[in-house]
């Protein structure tokens, strides 16, 4: 075979494997996509089920809020009634509930104002301003550590 | 390579989006607040007394707090001399959105989980050189390097993919209606390029107005009911303000909503509820007022812009309050039907500034060696009753396979026929025919019964094979059709439209057939047991079941969907009633004769459940026709 027809079919070769490496990498890369793909979608799905878990149970406080503002107004004379007790107790059963989910409410009254979870609605003005929480508008809930509402609070 | 960003720098709220995969995507803030959605990050900086700098969400929370050390809306004083006061230090507004900018990066990576060191930042068009720089200077110095500044109705009108629209120049109009402030502005596009004729707009109108009219109708109504004036009860005003706003948003989709607040107070007599009925048409008689005072600004820009609202071709909608019906319907009035619909009128302008980023950065994806592509139509097989079958969807991405096993609709059938289609009607007569082919030799046997498997495989240039294997004999077919993306791309948008032109009266063609088919199935089942069971059946019953059988057959092929479904009810209680009968008679004489009816019946069911979900462990019976239809 003539030098000019090896050097020629050596060149094509070279060609050749160059793209056969190109085509592998691409591939390579395709599956390796693929599978981080999955794995994203597998975590993905797992923080799916947590979000929807906190938006279920952001609406159910709202239930909550009713219904803690209904004790708030249980008549002085009814207080020791059985009747009123077993409505207290279940009160209790949400907050079991709401523990079993790992929610937990935040602090507030007499605790310093902390940004991260609270919400100022109102300052009671004086001269003397302490910047602690000095009543609740709107109890605050954590879940899992993390802050799904934030409490409203008046400061002081 | 580093993400760029786009940024919609707001007044009263920021929002940053990337482009992944040539879909523009919202970028959370790192305290993702899910409750209110939208925009994420409020622009609003904080000064601690002990020295701490807030930006966004946990600024917001503390402004009452701690007003002093508080800036709102920076964005009003870009391109001043103005310095804003801290606690002994001077800001410029620059700087204070430049805060806001940092955080965007810090959160964006975060996000990303990498650098973010460039983006493109949307300005109001009627911004001049000075607020220009200034923006420009704020992301410098927030370690940005701001690859352009993009008018904010221009990035709408990219997020809604106004610049592909080809042919003449257009004019377009972009209602931009934000928390607090309206900008309206009217630009012409021609060549790719968006040019500002005019604005005008209203720096105090927006949402918030919108939210203190229902909040005051709710309290002063309940005032004039109960004699309470709940103005001064930060409680209840706080639970009065979050119930408005809900029901603000649940009326652009409902027309009646419910207000309910039980122990929303409480004097002498006890506690006190609120439970009150709100319509949509009492929420748009409290927002009229503020609506109509958009007039004058769309007036305004219109006759600066030398136009009239028939000449605006396009109108889009930025900003959570345009997602309410009355709005829509107000810019209606003006300019009849004209909006962009389909995206997030909260999130347009940064998805739009994405768009344009990912655009100037050039896109990576583009570039890659390995560009896949994706079949534009569906692809699937004609069967029983001349319904189109689908096997591979639009848009899945090529190289693809996809295999189905299907049976025959006939006693002793021994031959099918693949009638390959491509399209998105539900009838197999509407859509393209890519080609036919023929397997037979399949061993007679009663219907449902034979397994054949048909596959389609394409590959990534589009070439399409399809085969059908008998599984019990392996004797298989195929045929390779090499163009079936051979339609141009004005084909294509044309059978996606007419598929959505026709869908409501392709749903009812197909759920004739379907009632047809299934009643096809039960004559079949009906006829079989009464033979099998022979003289299990007393007389009477099997003349009733015969009766039946042959009202459903004079229905069966007529039109009359309602009548089709009621005999085929009939028929089927009546054999229910039979099969009952014959279980509790012999109870110790069952064979698998007599479980044949229940058997067959519940793969009449599961053939309803496979069609659906496309599962292939279950043979789809009776979908094949006998003869080949034309």
């Amino acid at each position: 075979m003539p030098e000019k027809e090896i050097k020629k079919l050596k060149k094509s070769l070279e060609k050749e494997r160059a793209l056969a490496q190109e085509y592998l990498r691409g591939w390579q890369r395709a599956k390796a996509d693929y599978i981080n793909r999955e794995r994203k979608i597998e975590k993905e799905k797992e923080s799916w089920i947590k979000f929807s878990n906190s938006k279920l149970i952001l609406d159910f406080l709202h239930l909550l809020d009713g219904f803690n503002q209904c004790l708030k107004h249980i008549p002085k004379e009814s207080e020791g009634e059985k009747w009123v007790q077993g409505v207290i107790q279940i009160k209790r059963q949400f907050e079991t509930f709401l523990k079993a989910q790992g929610v937990e409410r935040i602090k507030t009254v007499g605790e310093p104002f902390d940004h991260n979870c609270h919400e100022a609605v109102d300052r009671i003005p004086s001269k003397d301003f302490k910047n602690i929480v000095d009543s609740e508008i709107q109890a605050g809930y954590k879940m899992g550590g993390h802050v799904i509402r934030v409490a409203k609070v008046i400061i002081k | 390579m580093s993400k760029i960003i786009g940024i919609d720098l707001g007044t009263s709220n920021s929002a940053a989006a990337y482009m992944e995969a040539g879909k523009s995507k919202m970028i959370p803030s790192a305290e993702g607040t899910t409750m209110v959605g939208g925009k994420a990050f409020p622009s609003c900086v904080a000064f601690t007394k002990d020295g701490q700098l807030l930006v966004g969400e946990p600024a917001r929370r503390q402004a009452v707090a701690n007003p002093e050390g508080t800036v709102f809306s920076a964005k009003r004083k870009m391109g001043t001399d103005y310095k804003y006061k801290i606690f002994d230090k001077e800001y410029t507004p620059q700087q204070i959105s430049a805060f806001i900018l940092q955080k965007i990066k810090k959160d964006s990576e975060l996000y990303l989980g990498d650098k973010v060191e460039k983006a493109v930042i949307t300005v109001p068009a009627y911004f001049n050189d000075a607020q220009r720089q200034a923006t420009k200077d704020a992301g410098a110095i927030a370690g940005l390097e701001v690859i352009r500044l993009v008018n904010e109705p221009t990035a709408a009108s990219f997020a809604y993919g106004l610049d592909k629209s080809k042919g003449h120049e257009q004019q377009v109009l972009v209602f931009d209606m934000g928390a607090g402030t309206l900008d309206v502005t009217i630009m012409n596009f021609g060549e790719g390029v968006f040019e500002v004729i005019s604005t005008s707009g209203d720096t105090k109108l927006g949402g918030t107005d919108m939210d203190e009219v229902l909040v005051n109708d709710i309290v002063s109504s309940f005032k004039k009911e109960q004699g309470i004036d709940l103005l001064a009860d930060k409680m209840a005003m706080q639970r009065i303000r979050e119930a408005a706003e809900k029901a603000k948003i649940e009326l652009s989709s409902t027309l009646e909503t419910e207000i309910n607040l039980p122990f929303i107070t409480a004097d002498k007599q006890g506690p006190k509820h609120m439970l009150t009925k709100i319509t949509r048409a009492k929420i748009e008689e409290l927002v009229k007022p503020i609506v109509e005072r958009c007039r004058q600004s769309i007036e305004q820009a219109m006759k600066d812009a030398k136009l009239n609202p028939a000449s605006v071709e396009k109108v889009v909608l930025v900003g959570g309050p345009t997602r309410m019906p009355i709005v829509q319907k107000f810019i209606e009035n003006i300019f009849g039907d004209k909006l962009a619909r389909g995206v997030d009128p909260m999130e347009c302008v940064a998805m739009g500034a994405a768009i344009q980023a990912a655009i100037l950065g050039g896109d990576e994806e583009v570039k890659d060696v390995l560009l896949l592509d994706v079949t534009p139509l569906t692809l699937g097989i004609e069967t029983l009753g001349g319904v189109m079958t689908p096997l591979i969807e639009r848009n899945t991405t090529i190289p693809a396979e996809k295999s189905q096993i299907f049976s025959t609709a006939a006693n002793n059938q021994t031959s099918v026929e693949i009638h390959a289609l491509q399209g998105e009607r539900p009838m197999a007569s509407a859509n393209r025919t890519l080609g036919r082919f023929i397997l037979d030799g399949i061993p007679p046997s009663p219907r449902g019964v034979p397994q054949i498997e048909v596959k389609f495989d394409i590959d990534a240039s589009g070439i399409l094979t399809i085969s059908a294997k008998d599984k019990a004999t392996n004797k298989e077919q195929h045929i390779t059709i090499k163009d079936s993306s051979a339609l141009s791309k004005e084909e294509i948008e044309k059978m996606k439209k007419e598929a959505e032109k026709f869908a409501t009266e392709d749903r009812k063609e197909k759920e004739m057939i379907d009632a047809r088919n299934k009643a096809d199935n039960l004559i079949y089942t009906c006829e079989k047991t009464i033979k099998d069971a022979g003289d299990k059946i007393k007389p009477e019953s099997k003349k009733e079941v015969e009766e039946k059988i042959e009202g459903l057959k004079k229905v069966k092929d007529g039109q009359d969907s309602e009548a089709l479904k009621k005999a085929s009810q009939e028929l089927e209680d009546t054999i229910q009633k039979i099969g009952a009968a014959m279980y509790q008679e012999s109870k110790a004489n069952v064979g698998p004769d007599q479980s044949a009816p229940s058997g067959q019946k519940e793969s009449d069911s599961k053939e309803k459940d496979s069609s659906k979900e496309n599962k292939n462990e279950e043979p789809i019976e009776g979908e094949f026709e006998e003869e080949p239809k034309k």
